[in-house]
């Protein structure tokens, strides 16, 4: 505890000390850089420490810091159990690396923002993430909680110049809103039910059957709409894109997140739910899993592509959250354990690779100046780092074996089984349709990475032709490799990617530790070692079978070094005007498998295609339409837009009526006072 | 299919023996190499149409290949050098295992046609490991008909560039040896080793199915004079 708080003031100084020194970019940027190291080190500390403690000790009293009477009701109460500690765990190792990148990235920044005040408030909403992690009282909480949309609001909005920046930031914020509104009226029953908003007490409290479901519902819609479940998800495919690189990846990794841990704290609190929750949720997350990558398929621009990827990894968390409250219902405690410790270690997975994956992205954003994936190509011979550490990303995402996503999903399959074995006729169906989904997911965003990275970084750069004449190549001056700054951080989260592939023992146990305070039980020692132990065997297999193929490639590579190459261009069937624009593109790739889902979303392809035998200028685009943005949310906003003006009249703009409605407004308490 | 087997069992073997045994006899009609006793002047294998309207002489003869364009050239002076078989490194790599990529670069489609009967039971190309692909990436060489027109010339130099190394090129026809009847044309060129080096000239309009065999088996060392 006392390493988390000097981590804590460690960054409330520096952002001071940021804030202060602001009209010099180089120290503000240095003391930036060097106090988030050492916070983020203390922070994973003390994270670490509670974690590794061998016995679980329920009641953390010895580790809690409060001030008392702070605020009516509230009280600045932290301490951190091992959820908590978990998600620190992945909190400050993503936002390290973050942090380095986002320094890296803006050091080159020439426009007209103040890069200081990026970097105090990226310090700030550390600080408010910690608080929202390690909150003990309701109120503190909440309070955090606001601070910390309102914090990414400003973040993401740092190229507030363009239009599309600016409505992404208020999608977000008003749809985060509409989620805390939630929030507090659930709250507040459980408030009122315990009689205390601190935690410990809720969670001391027996809440009825029904008061459980109800604040199920609100939890769900609230905390729904941070995780981006679908259909709440609209703001999640807008704002990703918009922020600049390294908030993407927070945003994406962390922020997302929190909506799963304030899903897992109420869990944590209330315990006991009708089954039916849990199904709702296991449904919802199938929904979310497989419309998540099938929006995916339908991208063209590379951020957005990820930003519906988080949806679908969301999905998978869920399916893992799901099937543990339908254990747990059930009474089936073993379905419950398994199940919550593979959405626990799926969230930490998914936070280091999609924060590789985003900060990979970045650099090629950064390099190529557009994040239309059209428009790239070729980049593996200019970019190798990027290029490598992107793959690494994009086969842990796939859950492919000796990367660290196949380790959570393997858990998560494994709880699904479970249930198939422990549960009746009725858990069965949902636990084996629930793996149909899973599998679904798993082939699809095999085949969206596939195409990332093939678009991105293989064939050759497609917009050579366009920009540089017709044999004009983008030359190799103008696109080069980040330096350290940006490198170092994505290379610290490929090797925890591929250590948590490898090595997957701890990790593993440090989702057991969080586990144990989600359902406040103790994990019977035998029911870790069957799970950990035929992990650890296929892993060795694997990595066995990871060697000879290693070794293979590299016979292969000297048995040709003794070979001349010879380089010609592509076989084209004698074509003689070959472009690089001939060749796969995001749209084209995906389309196939698009048409096969048509009737699931909304899949449009504009333009037509000629018959003629000399076809003359036509154009085609395909585009994907998310069903819940523009047939749900979209009406609803019409609609309400349009009363909304109805009464516009009371706004008038006078100052005179707004003295008459102060006035009227205290003739009415003086009346209400007088009855 | 049971129909086809029904009718192949019933035919029976239909494969000439040849090169192991003599080749059938070819009919009176057919006009292969030339008979040069008697004439006077030379004679251009590469640019003569083996008409019948002409004052030439022809024999009975079908082998004709060579692997220089002026061994084409028939001379009182002194025999004709037929095809060589090719060195050994190159025999050890396409010996057994020959995969041709066809071009036709502004042919008529008779020497496709005939290239084509070599690929039917009676001669059966591929027992000798010899086999068309559909891509030069695939391919060992390729075969060229036509004269080699000015709209295919880069289609071919780029069919000629993907083909792996070490690669062989056969002309086939009057045409893609000189540009035949063609010649004089400026559309087209004169002679297909002016573009690219030949491995194996192989004359006819078109050439017969016996000639273009022979070359191809003496090329690879299994025919030798």
């Amino acid at each position: 505890m006392a390493l988390l708080l000097i981590s804590l003031s460690i960054l409330i100084i520096s952002s001071l000390l940021i804030l202060l020194f602001c009209r010099s970019k180089e120290i503000s940027a240095c003391v930036f850089l060097w106090s988030l190291v050492a916070a983020c080190g203390f922070g994973l500390w003390s994270a670490l420490s509670v974690l590794c403690q061998k016995a679980m000790s329920l009641p953390l009293t010895g580790v809690d810091f409060r001030v008392h009477g702070t605020i009516p009701l509230g009280e600045f109460y932290i301490g951190i159990d091992a959820l908590s500690a978990f998600f620190l765990l992945l909190f400050f190792i993503l936002s390290l690396a973050a942090g380095i990148y986002g320094y890296g990235y803006l050091r080159d920044y020439t426009g007209q923002r103040n890069t200081g005040v990026h970097f105090a408030l990226y310090h700030l909403l550390i600080i408010v993430i910690t608080l929202v992690l390690v909150a003990k009282n309701a109120v503190l909480f909440l309070v955090a909680w606001e601070i910390m949309t309102f914090v990414s609001y400003f973040l993401i909005t740092f190229y507030n110049e363009s239009e599309s920046v600016r409505k992404a930031g208020y999608l977000y914020l008003i749809s985060t809103h509409v989620g805390v509104f939630c929030l507090l009226v659930m709250f507040l029953i459980m408030g009122a039910q315990a009689g205390s908003m601190n935690f410990d007490q809720m969670t001391a409290t027996q809440f009825p059957l029904a008061l459980a479901a109800l604040l199920f519902m609100l939890a769900f819609v609230g905390f729904g709409i941070k995780a981006g479940f679908i259909p709440f998800h609209i703001w999640l495919p807008h704002a990703h894109p918009a922020a600049p690189t390294h908030i993407s990846a927070l945003l994406s990794g962390v922020v997302v997140k929190l909506g799963i841990y304030g899903l897992m704290r109420v869990m944590a609190i209330v315990k006991d739910f009708p089954l039916w929750c849990g199904v709702l949720l296991l449904i919802m997350a199938a929904i979310s899993g497989v419309g998540g990558v099938l929006y995916a398929l339908g991208q063209h621009e590379i951020k957005k592509l990820l930003a519906y990827h988080s949806i679908e990894n969301i999905g998978i968390i869920t399916l893992g959250l799901g099937i543990g409250m339908i254990g747990h219902a059930y009474h089936q405690e073993t379905v419950a354990f398994i199940g919550y410790a593979g959405a626990l270690l799926h969230t930490f997975n998914h936070a280091v690779f999609k924060g590789l994956l985003f900060l990979s992205a970045g650099s090629v954003i950064h390099c190529t100046h557009t994040g239309d994936m059209d428009h790239m190509g070729g980049l593996f011979k200019l970019l190798p780092w990027t290029g490598h550490l992107f793959l690494i990303g994009s086969l842990s995402i796939c859950g492919l074996p000796l990367f660290n996503g196949f380790i959570s999903e393997w858990l998560v399959y494994r709880a699904l089984l479970e249930g198939v074995f422990h549960l009746d006729v009725f858990g069965i169906i949902f636990s084996s349709l629930a793996i149909v989904a899973l599998a679904l997911v798993g082939g699809l965003a095999a085949l969206c990475f596939t195409k990332a990275f093939g678009v991105i970084f293989l064939g050759s750069n497609k917009s050579s032709e366009g920009h540089q004449g017709k044999e004009g190549r983008l030359s190799n001056i103008d696109i080069k490799e980040g330096d350290l700054m940006l490198r170092g951080p994505m290379i610290l989260l490929a090797a925890i990617c591929l250590w948590g592939g490898l090595f997957p023992a701890n990790m593993v146990y440090f989702a057991f530790q969080g586990t144990q305070a989600i359902t406040g039980l103790q994990i019977p020692f035998v029911l870790k070692e069957a799970v950990i132990n035929p992990l650890l065997s296929a892993t060795r297999v694997l990595s066995f079978g990871g060697v000879i193929f290693s070794v293979l490639a590299l016979v292969r590579d000297f048995l040709v070094l003794h070979y001349p190459v010879r380089l010609t261009e592509t076989w084209s069937c004698g074509y003689v005007k070959l472009s690089h624009r001939m060749q796969y593109t995001a749209s084209s790739f995906a389309r196939p498998i698009l048409k096969i889902f048509r009737s699931a979303l909304v899949f449009r392809v504009e333009g037509k295609i000629s018959k003629e035998y000399f076809p003359a200028w036509t154009s085609l685009k395909s585009s994907v339409k998310d069903v819940s943005e523009s047939l749900l949310f979209r009406p609803l906003f019409y609609v309400i837009k349009k009363f909304s003006r109805k009464l516009k009249w009371i706004q008038s703009g006078h100052t005179q009526t707004y003295i008459l409605y102060v006035f009227l407004f205290l003739v009415i308490l003086l009346v209400w006072k007088l009855i | 299919m049971l129909k086809i087997l029904k009718t192949r069992f019933k035919q029976g073997c239909r494969t000439i023996l040849f090169p192991k045994a003599k080749a059938p006899d070819l009919p009176q009609r057919y006009r292969g190499r030339p008979i040069i006793a008697g004439q006077n002047g030379s004679i251009d294998l590469g640019k003569i149409f083996f008409n019948p309207d002409s004052d030439i002489v022809y024999s009975n003869d079908y082998s004709m290949a060579t692997s220089k364009r002026e061994d084409l050239v028939l001379s009182q002076e002194r025999e004709m050098a037929l095809a060589r078989a090719l060195n050994e490194r190159m025999l050890k790599i396409f010996g057994r295992s020959l995969k041709l990529r066809q071009v036709s670069a502004g042919g008529c489609n008779a020497c496709e046609l005939d290239l084509n009967v070599l690929n039917t039971p009676v001669f059966d190309l591929s027992r000798f490991g010899i086999q068309f692909v559909a891509s030069p990436r695939h391919a060992d060489g390729i075969v060229v008909t036509g004269p080699v027109s000015r709209n295919m010339r880069e289609a071919l130099l780029k069919t000629y560039e993907a083909i792996p190394e070490p690669k062989l090129v056969i002309a086939l026809g009057g045409c893609a040896i000189s540009g035949g009847i063609f010649s004089d044309s400026p559309q087209a060129s004169h002679g297909l080793d002016t573009i690219i080096p030949v491995d194996l000239f192989i004359p006819g309009c078109p050439p017969h199915p016996l000639t273009t065999l022979d070359g191809l088996l003496r090329l690879l060392g299994r025919i030798s004079s």
